[in-house]
């Protein structure tokens, strides 16, 4: 692989990666939701897409309905790749990935009100499993452990190196999206109540905010950012298989908040583009010296990461980049209130 | 039928035996420390691959594993207490904060498995990163269904090792000194309790006991590095049964985590054709269940704040 393909692949991995940051930080470093079930929801919208997109496929292609023949599948694929229809597809799948994970946000948001700190990360590290071992064993869902195949990506009539550049800028166009949509939600009053939440719930409830719709709708905005990736990861790998979702994802993504820092929006941009690099220079280091190194890198790989967490999480608790305080028009219109009445004073 | 009932009931007491070796562990920690540890299960996994090794390596039975199966984890708990936990626990970082610190413990534990049993797996020839479950010496057979020694060895030890922990807790000054700081640290402090080492002895014994547990979950079903997540949902399911803070009530929750895995479960499969894969989901069950109905466990007494 030369240069320029090796950087794509890693932009839309970083892409990928960045989004389900995002949305932690959004829980997480925003309103203080500890979500150790976030693979349960990025998983929910890559099975949700990979299987009503693959379904969509064949059906649009005149075949009958089977997700588990790879030929049908393969040939759909060919078929629809000359068509314009694959983009639609593709929006299709994100628009289902998406919706899907934010109704099973809504409904883990019913424990999320309610539980202690610990108990909630039980409850949703359990949740992601049972997501994982229900999409493995029911064959009708992505046909068991065997998953779908063939997803076509949006580009691919192009071929070659245009189809990965044009879906890695695909991705960061929605990355810079739901950059845009979080600086905007949490630069606005609403963001000032999150964090408010995040502080001290019962202040926050004692000035009339609703902490508990408010905790909803961040889990429902959460899953719904997670679920994006998941769709948008299916179409990069063109495959969707259950024993992928696995609690190490979670812990990963907890790895880029906390590394670039929670409760900051380019924090978790920066915790992501981090762990993007280490993986990609642990294993090309991997590579390089396979004949040397006795011990499997991938796994030293994950002790080198869960070492830097741990250090993190000891030494620099803030992460790479602080919080900062929100500006809101509120904010800066007392701010300038102020400077008046420090004018006024002085003349 | 009676024979799916005999299977299933003699299943539900080798199994509950390992789940409360296991879950004993975290009710253990839990009430000294206050934090769940998800780190848990990974100990397990050490006790499990030590007999792995004693079968394979030296060609012993696995219970000549216990002995060890009980101290490495236990030690690497302890350290694991000492340099992470502990420091976090003064600091009063959050509970949030702590749980992912045990987290990443429990995938770097994890990961070491891994590179000893793949090295250990090159030097003898054999792939040990899915291995079946170890060989058992059968005793006796009844309607139908093998007692084995894993059986006998697991509910005997079980049973000691829960009356000699009872008899610590309740008859000795170390065990009441838990106690006191299970149900309040700085009162316990006040009238001369070492609290820390108290509560490192504490973590020492939880690790120890999920070893044990490890080595006859290693006889009883398939052994891989990954097992852990499984034996941490299983065990935090009995645990949260006791609200996390009664030994008792781990027990039971322990055991009706196993009844409902290997009796109801094989009934509801008998009659309403539902896969046996879905097995875990109980525990996913058990833990929804008793936490949004009743969060302070089953047994009714109001958590205590820490």
């Amino acid at each position: 692989m030369d240069v320029a393909s090796f950087a794509i692949s890693i932009m839309t991995w970083f892409g990928i990666y960045a989004l389900l940051s995002l949305s932690l930080n959004l829980e997480l470093g925003y309103t203080g939701i500890p979500n150790f079930g976030k693979v349960a929801f990025f998983g929910i919208g890559a099975i949700a897409s990979g299987a009503l997109a693959s379904r969509l496929m064949l059906a649009i292609a005149g075949m009958p309905i089977d997700i588990s023949s790879r030929e049908a599948l393969f040939k759909a694929g060919d078929l629809i790749a000359q068509t314009p229809l694959t983009f639609p597809i593709f929006i299709f799948s994100i628009v289902v990935g998406a919706s899907v994970a934010a109704v099973f946000g809504y409904l883990s948001s019913y424990p999320a009100i309610r539980l202690k700190a610990d108990y909630l990360a039980i409850t949703l590290l359990a949740f992601g499993e049972v997501v994982r071992i229900i999409a493995r064993t029911d064959e009708s869902i992505i046909n068991g452990p065997y998953g779908v195949i063939g997803i076509l990506n949006p580009y691919r009539i192009l071929g070659g190196f245009q189809t990965s550049l044009l879906y890695a800028v695909t991705v960061w166009v929605i990355v810079a999206l739901v950059f845009l949509f979080i600086y905007k939600l949490i630069n606005s009053p609403y963001g000032r109540v999150l964090k408010a939440i995040r502080e001290d719930e019962l202040a926050a409830e004692s000035l009339g905010k609703n902490s508990v719709k408010i905790k909803q709708q961040v889990m429902i905005i959460g899953s719904a950012i997670a679920g994006m990736a998941g769709a948008i990861y299916i179409h990069h790998t063109g495959s969707v298989q259950a024993d992928t979702f696995v609690p190490l994802i979670t812990i990963y993504i907890w790895v880029m908040v906390m590394l670039g820092g929670r409760g900051s929006y380019m924090g978790a941009l920066v915790g992501s583009g981090i762990f993007v690099v280490m993986d990609q220079v642990l294993l090309a280091v991997a590579t390089t010296y396979k004949e040397i190194l006795f011990i499997n890198v991938n796994y030293l790989k994950q002790i080198i990461f869960m070492l830097i967490l741990i250090f993190v999480i000891m030494k620099m608790p803030h992460g790479v980049v602080k919080e900062k305080a929100v500006k809101t028009p509120a904010l800066s219109l007392v701010e300038e209130e102020l400077s008046h009445a420090g004018s006024r004073e002085g003349s | 039928m009676l024979d799916v009932l005999v299977g299933g009931l003699m299943a539900t007491l080798l199994v509950g035996s390992l789940y409360t070796l296991m879950a004993l562990g975290i009710t253990l920690t839990y009430s000294v420390s206050r934090f769940a540890n998800f780190s848990h299960g990974e100990f397990s996994v050490i006790g499990m691959y030590i007999a792995v090794a004693c079968f394979e390596g030296f060609k012993l039975p696995y219970y000549f594993s216990l002995p060890l199966s009980f101290l490495v984890p236990g030690a690497v708990l302890l350290v694991a207490y000492t340099f992470v936990y502990r420091p976090l626990e003064e600091r009063r970082a959050s509970p949030i904060i702590i749980v992912v610190s045990t987290f990443a413990v429990a995938i770097a534990l994890r990961y070491v498995v891994y590179i000893w049993v793949d090295g250990y797996s090159r030097e003898i020839g054999r792939n040990l990163l899915a291995y079946p479950p170890l060989i058992t010496k059968p005793l006796a057979v009844f309607h139908g269904y093998t007692i084995a020694d894993n059986f006998v060895l697991a509910l005997v030890i079980m049973v000691a090792l829960t009356s000699a922990l009872h008899f610590f807790l309740h008859q000795t000054k170390t065990g009441r000194a838990i106690r006191a700081i299970a149900d309040n640290v700085d009162l316990a402090r006040s009238k001369g309790i070492k609290a820390s080492l108290i509560k490192s002895f504490t973590w020492f014994m939880a690790g120890g006991l999920a070893g044990v547990g490890g080595v006859f979950w290693a006889t009883y079903t398939t052994i891989s590095p990954e097992a852990g997540w499984l034996v941490l949902l299983k065990a935090f399911a009995a645990a949260i049964i006791g609200g996390m803070v009664s030994i008792n009530w781990t027990i039971a929750g322990a055991f009706i985590i196993s009844f409902s895995e290997n009796v109801l479960m094989r009934f509801v499969w008998l009659f309403f054709g539902i896969s046996l894969a879905y097995q875990p989901l109980i525990s996913f069950l058990a833990i929804a269940i008793v936490l949004l109905l009743r969060p302070q466990g089953l047994m009714g007494i109001k958590l205590r704040r820490a």
